[in-house]
């Protein structure tokens, strides 16, 4: 069965990017544009993985995660955020609200595909 | 998600054993919940069988448990039975995580260790 | 389709400047806003990183710097007010001037961006330096790229790996990661199970295991340490090379000495177990020195190790003899190029004096010597001759591309990728022959369905084959694809001017048109071959190599493009001739022969430059002439016959002094426009000699000879 992907962007550029790269792939992508979307989202059906953008207006990507981390059907989830930075502080950061991975902004289709394929398998 | 339908069984000489037959996927999702079944069906009955044959898939999580439980149950004085856990599926995902075993662990000799599959010629 | 994204950035960057705008305004009326600064930052953050996604970099480096004042506000560290306003919607029109630019493909205003950026600075506070650094560092840095050099051996890693209890709490999967690292190569991982507790206390979602893996790949180290990236914080990772991948030990190592490597036991250990009689193994563990995990794992790496050893042996067999090779960085070379010229030179010097001296002891050590340096330079060249395979290799990956870009099919063949040429004539050729490939991809090969129609195979053919001959190497460009006309091409340069009406031009001429300066067959100029550059160009850079370049073309059937190239630029061998008591030097790769001309031929012949060689009229040059020498000529003039491109010319000197062996050496850039005379070089007595470049001398003779023409008419 396809494994299923919530891609979360205000960005709506990145967000076509990311969608076409992965459904490419094979996965099965749902969009949202910002972290409360991903939220509403993500309580309809289960997915197995989630990726989201850090800035976002209503809801940004971090406060997202770890209220998702904090519901007992996303404990384990693989979670990735797309950023700009990548310096130890946000990784710090992250980690603490739950990322599994990053993935540090502008990247290639080719380099997404493999860092999703690391977190899911 | 794993789902398990559990029966007893008695023998022609009367020992009766609980029986786990499970299906689905043993992950880190709903470990807790095995552990759980497992304990519960250990002090009801001196024997139970688990058996994988519909299982499709399991994490380490699920095999972690396992070894820790096989002991368990032999510390008891009690018999735990693991089928069909070479089923090809399962043997890939025991290859895979490096669980398979030529002479047994630290915690378990070969004789006991479920991880030696003393009848992998046939599979 | 392959624009969408970039379509997309536009589209969405054009609504976040009009709410950029809008925000801004807005933000005027209430400086304290922080949702207002909020809506502003992100707003730049997302055209920032969206820009540098889709590579409107100009756009996105400018926004970062504007992006990062608005951090500043946004951490109460800057305060609004109506400057920062105004300058911030200054700014924001000009990311929209950036972005119009790349619509319309103009040329972006960068000065305009760094007078922005300058006034933007003006409100930052000034941060303490070191501070800055590390701003600047973090914010620039792309990602830490995991360069993954492959070399060709294959090298056995120990990777033990230890992850802490929670490291599943944020959602890694520890198979994926075995299955990464088995995606490197050939892998083996054994679960340790030491640190398992009992059942009771086990908390089923934590991990209590690790893992001991043998991974034997042609990696690095860091590609390893890659896989791990996500989780360097929640695991503990040791990697150790445990084999080479060079010869080593013949014998596989023996487990004791394994576990001794480990560091878990000792040699001492060892010899008190192996009193008893039995296996090693089993001893190690009644002894409780180790458990049986250890045990395991070293039995996996004894195993693995052994089969190695085994290939490595297997194959070694197969590829006798193995040589041995050493890295020199290139310059030291050119260094060593540039001494033996010298010492060419000197060793021409020296033979000259030998031989007017008539010494006979001096002239037999001028002889050895000059002997010495003939292999001398033979063998330096040698060492800078690369194979030119490394060029073609890229030009698959190119040939792809333009493949997949223009919708065709194309296979791509290559011959002769062991050809050798000089490192530094490698290099140049790079370009030439991308355009010309380029050039095959684009215009040459049809679309898959016009070829099809034409019943020729839906997959057109580029050809790419280097071969020796002589002192140079000859390169085949050839594609199945269209061709070209030689009616269309005589078309296309009579109305370029190139040629005249009454211009007869048979097929090789015409077909060498296209090297023309100004000339170009299609209508459109594409994005692929297009960029103003024309074949002449790639005419130009051949003939800097000294090299000739010719086209043939079947119509319908494809094109070749030959280009004849010399195997090193340092040195040639020549010939030397006199003019008026000056010396020039003519490359002899391309002289037939000498003949005489008196003056008796020249009567002869009426006053047209053409010399009767064996039956055949063979046009020639005047070099006195050409070049303006006044004085008269001697009696009996000498003409060097030469053929380049496959036409015979012949060129008219006072004297040839014979073969000479000439260091080429540039004439710097005074004379860059001296398009006849193509370097120098110092002779024996120190004086200087020039080399002609014959290709352009003889398309010179052939304007002045169209503008005679046109002066007799």
């Amino acid at each position: 069965m396809a494994k299923t992907v919530l891609a979360v962007d205000d960005s709506r550029s990145i967000l076509q990017m990311v969608s076409f790269t992965l459904k490419g792939a094979g996965y099965t992508v749902v969009e949202a544009t910002n972290g409360q979307e991903g939220l509403a989202q993500a309580q309809k059906q289960k997915f197995d993985l989630v990726i989201t953008d850090l800035n976002m207006p209503i809801m940004d990507g971090l406060t997202m995660v770890q209220k998702l981390r904090a519901s007992p059907s996303y404990k384990f989830t693989p979670i990735l955020m797309l950023s700009t930075e990548a310096g130890a502080d946000f990784k710090a950061k992250g980690k603490a609200a739950g990322l599994t991975g990053w993935l540090v902004k502008p990247f290639e289709p080719q380099k997404l595909l493999g860092v999703v394929k690391k977190v899911l398998g | 998600m794993f789902e398990i339908e559990k029966k007893t069984v008695t023998s022609p000489t009367g020992e009766q054993r609980l029986h786990y037959q499970v299906s689905g996927t043993i992950d880190i999702e709903s470990i807790a919940e095995l552990k759980r079944l497992l304990l519960e069906g250990l002090s009801s009955s001196e024997h139970l069988v688990l058996d994988w044959n519909a299982v499709e898939d399991v994490d380490f999580t699920a095999l972690q448990l396992m070894c820790a439980f096989n002991i368990y149950a032999r510390e008891q004085g009690k018999i735990f039975e693991l089928k069909n856990r070479f089923t090809p599926p399962i043997s890939e995902a025991i290859r895979r995580l490096g669980f398979m075993r030529e002479t047994g662990c630290s915690k378990e000799r070969k004789d006991h260790c479920l991880w030696v599959n003393s009848g992998a010629a046939k599979a | 389709m392959a624009d969408l994204p970039q379509q997309a950035f536009r589209e969405e960057a054009y609504e976040l400047l009009a709410e950029l705008e809008t925000a801004l305004l807005e933000l005027e009326e209430c400086p304290d806003d922080m949702e207002v600064v909020g809506q502003i930052f992100r707003a730049m953050h997302t055209i920032k990183g969206s820009g540098a996604m889709f590579g409107f970099n100009d756009i996105s480096s400018f926004t970062h710097e504007v992006e990062t004042v608005y951090d500043l506000v946004r951490n109460g560290q800057v305060h609004v007010n109506k400057a920062l306003v105004e300058i911030s919607l200054q700014a924001r029109d000009h990311i929209q001037n950036l972005l119009d630019a790349c619509c319309n493909g103009a040329e972006a205003d960068l000065a305009t961006g760094t007078e922005l950026i300058a006034k933007l600075q003006q409100f930052m506070p000034p941060p303490e330096p070191q501070l800055q650094a590390d701003t600047q560092l973090q914010a620039d840095t792309p990602p830490k790229t995991v360069a993954t050099t492959e070399s060709h051996e294959l090298k056995t890693y120990r990777i033990m790996f230890k992850p802490h209890p929670h490291i599943l709490q944020n959602g890694t999967k520890i198979s994926a990661l075995l299955e990464e690292l088995a995606d490197l190569g050939t892998c083996r991982s054994i679960a340790q199970m030491t640190r398992l507790p009992s059942f009771e206390e086990l908390d089923p979602e934590l991990c209590y295991v690790s893992w001991n893996v043998l991974l034997t790949s042609t990696c690095d180290e860091d590609a390893i340490r890659d896989v791990f990236i996500f989780v360097e914080d929640d695991a503990d990772l040791n990697i150790h090379l445990i084999d080479t991948g060079e010869e080593g030990e013949e014998e596989g190592q023996r487990l004791g000495d394994i576990l001794i490597g480990r560091g878990e036991v000792t040699q001492n250990d060892i010899d008190r177990v192996l009193a008893k009689s039995k296996r090693i193994g089993e001893m190690l563990v009644d002894a409780g020195l180790v458990d049986q995990d250890q045990i395991e794992a070293a039995l996996q790496e004894q195993t693995v190790i052994r089969e190695i050893q085994e290939q490595r042996r297997s194959k070694k067999a197969e590829k006798m003899p193995v040589s041995s090779s050493l890295r020199v960085p290139a310059e030291r070379l050119d260094e060593l190029v540039n001494l033996v010229g010298e010492m060419v030179t000197v060793q021409s010097r020296l033979s000259q004096v030998a031989a007017l001296r008539h010494d006979a002891d001096l002239y037999s050590i001028a002889e050895e010597v000059e002997r010495l340096t003939e292999e001398l330079r033979d063998s330096t060249l040698n060492i800078r001759m690369l194979p030119i395979g490394s060029t073609f290799s890229k030009f698959k990956r190119l040939v792809r591309d333009i493949a997949s870009n223009l919708c065709k099919e194309v296979d791509f063949v290559t011959a002769g990728a062991e050809t050798e040429l000089d490192k530094t004539v490698i290099e140049q050729l790079n370009d030439p022959l991308v355009h010309i490939m380029r050039n095959c991809m684009d215009h040459g090969i049809e679309m898959p369905d016009v070829r099809e129609a034409q019943g020729k195979p839906r997959l057109g053919t580029v050809f790419l084959g280097a071969e020796h001959a002589g002192d140079s190497v000859i390169i085949e460009i050839r594609d199945d694809g269209k061709g070209l006309s030689t009616a269309k091409l005589r078309e296309k340069a009579l109305a370029k001017g190139i040629i005249n009406a009454e211009d007869s031009l048979n097929e090789r001429e015409c077909y060498q048109l296209i090297f023309a300066p100004g000339f170009s067959t299609v209508e459109q100029v594409s994005g692929l071959s297009g960029r103003g550059v024309g074949m002449d160009v790639v005419k130009r850079a051949i003939a800097a190599l000294r090299g000739s370049i010719e086209l043939h073309s079947t119509e319908g059937a494809g094109t070749t493009v030959r280009m004849q190239i010399p195997l090193t630029l340092a040195i040639i061998e020549s010939l030397r001739v006199t003019i008026a008591g000056a010396s020039f030097i003519i490359p002899l790769t391309a002289v037939e022969e000498c003949v005489e001309l008196t003056y008796a031929d020249i009567e002869e012949a009426h006053g047209r430059h053409l010399a009767k060689v064996r039956g055949s009229l063979v046009p020639y040059i005047p070099l006195r002439k050409a070049f303006g020498v006044s004085g008269a000529a001697p009696p009996v003039q000498q003409i060097v016959i030469t053929r380049t491109g496959g036409r015979r010319l012949g060129f008219v000197v006072d004297h040839v002094i014979g073969e000479h062996q000439t260091v080429i050496k540039p004439l710097g850039p005074l004379y860059k426009n001296l398009r006849t005379i193509s370097g120098g070089t110092i002779l024996g007595d120190g004086s200087i000699a020039l080399i002609l470049d014959l290709a352009q001398l003889m398309h010179q003779a052939d304007t002045l000879e169209k503008q005679v023409e046109i002066e007799h008419e």
